[in-house]
């Protein structure tokens, strides 16, 4: 049986799908089979930041029409063999594909997979509730900025009445300089705001949004790896470490390290 | 004046904005909360109708608070129903 995980934040841009990607690739990279679920029908992009966009023949709209069966339509990654990617489609009009549509494909793979992470689309309308309907537990994504955190607290309060048994938080594109200099919420302000437990701290990181471009997953070497690193472990093990964003900029050097950022 | 610094200011502005979006107008919730309660008590108590008084406020922690108010004539007496 498998994990059945949707990834949703109700504000657009705050990193759900980059989430969703990278989370998905460090939990194969721990030998567990995982399968990514874009149902951001019309507006989906997890091919593209997976770098898959052109082995796409088939799109989850052509498993519900019945064109072709689930297992033609995932695309296996090129450099994990464990993940899989379930695309979405490019239809504009996606008002005739219902949440028990989506469901009943999810459930079709429930037992080639240990996990099944599901990609929101931002918002609380029907694409919200099409990918939330077949989630098990909800990841909500937001950054620590006031509008994505009210929106959260949104889609939280949405979230208590389905039946899910987990709801958790990740603060993503975290400045830990910004958190030293009190310019910025911290992660623990946050998760205290919103009421949910913390799972992960994502650090800002350049990189990733030059990698999305090329399509690749974040590098081995990076903060933002760790931190995925700790996420997908937390997920694995039901554990809480939370990656500490604030330490590169601590002591003596760090607080050099913050004050040559500002000038720049 | 002691300036607050940014990071309280923007929690105090985030806790007032998040407790605001809850003053949500709850009478559909009250109305169904107050028949599905209502009709549990009945099983247990003789209450009076027209005392029953049901109410949700939001404290300042962004909690709701919720009050439930009715007078009951008297209490059912279990051991005396019919199984």
């Amino acid at each position: 049986m498998a994990r059945k995980i949707v990834i949703t934040s109700g504000k657009g841009g705050v990193g759900k799908t980059t989430i969703t990607a990278n989370l998905g690739f460090m939990l194969a990279s721990t030998n567990k089979r995982v399968a990514l679920f874009d149902v951001d029908i019309g507006l989906n992009n997890l091919d593209v930041v997976l770098g898959v966009e052109n082995k796409v023949v088939y799109d989850i709209v052509d498993v519900i029409e019945g064109k072709c069966r689930p297992k033609q339509a995932l695309i296996q990654h090129f450099e994990q063999s464990m993940l899989y990617i379930m695309p979405s489609s490019h239809l504009t009009n996606a008002d005739r594909i219902s949440s028990r549509d989506i469901k009943n494909v999810i459930d079709s793979l429930n037992d080639f997979f240990d996990y099944i992470l599901i990609d929101c689309p931002a918002g609380i309308d029907l694409g919200f509730q099409r990918a939330v309907y077949s989630a098990d537990e909800a990841l909500v994504v937001c950054t620590p900025h006031i509008s994505s955190i009210r929106d959260a607290d949104k889609v939280v309060s949405i979230l208590s009445s389905y039946k899910l048994s987990n709801v958790s938080v990740i603060v993503n594109r975290v400045r830990g300089d910004m958190i030293l200099n009190n310019e910025s919420f911290s992660v623990e302000d946050v998760a205290k705001m919103l009421k949910v437990p913390l799972v992960s701290a994502i650090p800002e990181d350049d990189d990733i949004s030059t990698l999305s471009i090329i399509g690749r997953t974040v590098k081995k070497d990076s903060q933002s790896y760790r931190a995925f690193d700790l996420l997908a472990s937390n997920i694995n093990n039901n554990t809480r470490y939370i990656f500490n964003c604030t330490k590169k900029y601590s002591g003596l050097f760090g607080g050099i390290i913050r004050k040559l950022k500002k000038r720049v | 004046m002691v300036m607050q610094c940014k990071t309280e200011v923007g929690l105090e502005r985030l806790n007032k904005v998040l407790i605001n979006d809850k003053y949500v107008e709850p009478n559909s919730i009250i109305k169904v909360l107050k028949s599905d309660i209502l009709h549990i008590i009945s099983s247990y108590m003789d209450y009076l109708p027209e005392t029953c008084e049901v109410n949700i406020e939001v404290n300042e922690l962004g909690e709701y608070d919720f009050n439930f108010f009715v007078s009951a004539r008297r209490i059912k007496m279990f051991g005396m129903l019919p199984k």
